[in-house]
């Protein structure tokens, strides 16, 4: 009997110690303790700046909407109404990703579609952050411009691609015949223009709205202070010396790196990072990446809605990689002037190297300043492009959007958006340079870039 | 069967079942702190360059130097007028060059007999240290020290031309005076180890080969941005000599590599000799002449010397 008793109490402690010891294998963690990263140890932010993800930053310029009910293409007249569109178009889920060859011959026997065109070239790998997709489904590596939702075809039916060859990434969506209903439902109760066309240096077609709002739009603005950069940029700030430029401004060294601060803008170069290592050269994707976490360590988006900011460049080369941001205002892009309207990160060997960016912020909007009745219209436009001004100039792209700048005579307290037409070329987006005698002589609008 | 032989029987199991459990959890943690066999970034430093053991282990410090450039016409133009067996220009205030009336015998490369020497002839000469030689050129390069030597500043230098019988001719200066100031973030600073610049330069720039030696690693200063007033802050810095021939610069506070600067020498020697041409601006003072005739004479002669000092150089590079 004693026996037994031992026994029930030996198979007691085994049943509880079985268990105790499974429990510990359950929740067994590594421990390990956790590396601070450097970004956790930078603690200077700015104050009303935002973090971006890259799905905020990736933002369209122009929608064309082709139908076989119109002889001429179509784009939406109130601008504003391309974001609501395309957010829209990003909550369509996508899969079965392929790449293959498309010319242009197939693109003008489908007239049925929404082609939606960026101001620069993506890597296909920013799909994944544009449309939320999740990361096991494969997409090719191919670079793309301009995204195309076929709305009649059963093979392709989204399509990214490049106006700089003939390679296309398609995919299917879920749910096609609802979400082309959909986009059609919204195309038809919003107002549309007809667009005039040209030929670019590429073979493409550029799409030139023939109605436009002329309205230049007053703003005021709030100042960014500066002071937070100097912790930001300089990693021992408390050594720093502060001069003052040639020109006056202030101008802050460390030895190895530069801040200038000019009233509208501040431009930062770390000298020991001019020359780029081949070990750390970047994708495509990994340079936006790492400038975006950059930017967004620091809060460097700074702007108020419904300004907001874009990718506009990314150059990726041996010699340099820089990303840059330009500001939009109700989705419609603000290429000029530089110093108010972008930023940009020279980025070398994962690192910052330069970094230009506006001191000011365009908040409360104060009305309609006049009409821009010197902003040529849509059929100027293609007569300057063809005449002897632009002819040996590559034409990639034309845009209509807004340039900022103080207001003539408002002493620098306001600051007006004036509609402008811009043009893409080898170098990127630049004001049209309008001969006088299409500025009716009134050649302050838009000066030569 | 009896109850008794189930007990004995579950025993048994249990028994097995938490052996298994046991020898799981302790593999588990075993995993963990396992690595699978590499050779770590140091043994491949160690494995690839050569000359790591004679690097010192010393924790060193220094601060940072604010510093600017002397202006001679202010506050040397007493000495300047008084340094033996030679006629002189400053020119911008900062610029001095100088001409012996007889050439001075150059000693021998041995750096204390440089210091003895510029001492006497030079103003502030013995704050300069043996830099470099152009033979072809007949120039020798000397750069200042605060402390430690302060590495291509076109602020602090020694241009030094000899005739072919390797006797001083005559020669250009440039110094940076330390500012008086009274600030915390000017106390000496922990430097990084010697070992951890090498370190930094093998990994982190693509400078170094597999056999490549460290010959020479000692501590100076580098600026590479000033502000425009002329004021700059020298950062401590790593000079290592690879191979007794390349020269590769490591912050030593922060650790990241300076560029490569090949060009430094002609390039001043470009500006130095442009200098001479705008010699007859506001900040210009002539020293030790007779009469004016003579400063159209000296600067000509300073001119056409080192116009031939940088052709050679030139055609060395």
């Amino acid at each position: 009997m004693q026996t037994e008793h031992l026994k029930s109490v030996l198979l007691i402690a085994l049943i509880v110690s079985s268990l105790l010891l499974t429990l510990a294998l359950w929740n067994h963690q590594p421990d390990f303790e956790v590396v601070q990263t450097e970004d956790d140890l930078v603690d200077a932010q700015l104050e009303d700046g935002h973090r971006l993800t890259k799905r905020d930053v990736l933002s369209p310029t122009e929608f064309v909407f082709h139908t076989d009910q119109s002889l001429a293409p179509l784009a939406l007249l109130n601008q504003e109404r391309e974001q609501a569109l395309f957010e829209q178009v990003q909550e369509i889920s996508l899969y079965n990703f392929s790449v293959f060859n498309l010319n242009e011959e197939w693109w003008e026997d489908h007239d049925n579609r929404l082609e939606i065109m960026f101001p620069t070239t993506y890597s296909s790998a920013v799909i994944y952050d544009v449309f939320g997709i999740d990361a096991d489904e494969q997409i090719p590596t191919a670079s793309f411009n301009r995204i195309e939702i076929v709305l009649d075809h059963d093979g392709f039916q989204v399509v990214f691609r490049n106006d700089e060859d003939e390679r296309v990434i398609g995919a299917s969506m879920q749910n096609y015949s609802d979400e082309v209903e959909e986009l059609e439902a919204f195309m038809s109760e919003e107002e549309v223009v007809s667009l005039d066309t040209i030929e670019s240096s590429r073979g493409q077609t550029i799409y030139l709205p023939n109605e436009f709002d002329r309205d230049v739009l007053l703003f005021s603005y709030t100042e960014i202070p500066s002071e937070p950069f100097q912790s930001v940029l300089f990693t021992n700030p408390s050594v720093v010396r502060s001069g003052y430029t040639t020109e006056g401004y202030t101008n802050l060294v460390d030895g190895t790196r530069e801040l200038i601060i000019q009233p509208e803008q501040i431009s930062f170069t770390n000298l020991t990072n001019e020359q780029q290592s081949e070990e750390h050269e970047l994708t495509h994707y990994e340079l936006l990446d790492q400038v975006q976490n950059f930017i967004n360590t620091h809060n460097g988006f700074a702007f108020e809605e419904p300004f907001h900011y874009f990718v506009s460049e990314v150059e990726n080369n041996p010699n340099s990689s820089v990303v840059e941001y330009s500001m939009s205002y109700e989705g419609i892009p603000i290429f000029y002037n530089q110093e108010i309207a972008s930023m940009s990160v020279a980025w070398h060997n994962q690192e910052v190297y330069q970094y230009e960016r506006p001191l000011i912020s365009l908040v409360d909007y104060r009305g309609v300043g006049r009409k821009a009745s010197e902003v040529p219209s849509s059929e100027d436009v293609i007569d300057i492009l063809e005449s002897e001004n632009y002819r040996g100039s590559a034409i990639y792209d034309v845009t209509l959007g807004y340039r900022v700048r103080e207001q003539d005579g408002s002493q620098g307290q306001v600051y007006e958006l004036v509609p402008s037409w811009y043009v893409k070329g080898v170098h990127g987006w630049h004001p049209l340079i309008i001969p006088s005698e299409y500025t009716g002589g009134d050649q302050r609008a838009m000066g030569a870039n | 069967m009896q109850w008794g032989q189930i007990k004995s029987l579950f025993i048994l199991c249990f028994l097995v079942l938490n052996v298994f459990l046991v020898f799981q959890l302790i593999d588990r943690q075993e995993e963990e702190l396992s690595f699978i066999p590499e050779p770590s970034r140091e043994e491949e430093l160690e494995f690839n360059i050569e000359g790591l053991d004679d690097l010192s282990e010393e924790q060193y410090e220094a601060p940072l130097v604010y510093a600017q450039s002397y202006e001679y016409n202010e506050v040397a133009s007493n000495e300047l007028s008084n340094l033996p067996n030679q006629q002189s220009v400053v020119i911008n205030d900062t610029t001095l060059f100088s001409r012996f009336e007889e050439p001075v015998s150059m000693p021998s490369s041995e750096d204390s007999e440089f210091r003895e020497l510029f001492n006497q002839m030079i103003y502030n000469g013995a704050d300069y240290s043996f830099w470099k030689q152009f033979d072809q050129a007949n120039l020798y390069v000397f750069v200042q020290e605060i402390e430690h030597p302060i590495f291509y500043n076109p602020n602090a230098l020694l241009f030094v031309q000899t005739n072919d019988n390797g006797e001083i001719v005559q020669y250009i200066q440039t110094q940076l005076i330390e500012s008086e100031e009274d600030d915390e973030s000017l106390d000496a600073q922990n430097l990084i180890q010697q070992y951890d610049a090498v370190y930094r330069l093998y990994h982190n720039t693509n400078t170094l080969e597999s056999g490549d030696e460290i010959t020479d690693v000692h501590l100076g200063y580098h600026n590479l941005v000033s502000l425009q007033t002329g004021e700059q802050l020298l950062n401590p810095t790593w000079h290592i000599e690879v191979n007794e021939q390349i020269d590769h610069f490591i912050n030593a506070i922060e650790g990241h590599d300076y560029p490569q600067n090949e060009d430094f020498v002609s390039d001043n020697m470009n500006e130095f000799i442009n200098f001479l041409t705008r010699s007859n601006g506001d900040h210009t003072i002539f020293y030790q002449l007779e009469d004016e005739d003579e400063e159209d004479e000296l600067i000509e002669e300073m001119y056409q010397d080192w116009l031939t000092v940088q052709e050679n150089l030139t055609e060395v590079e």
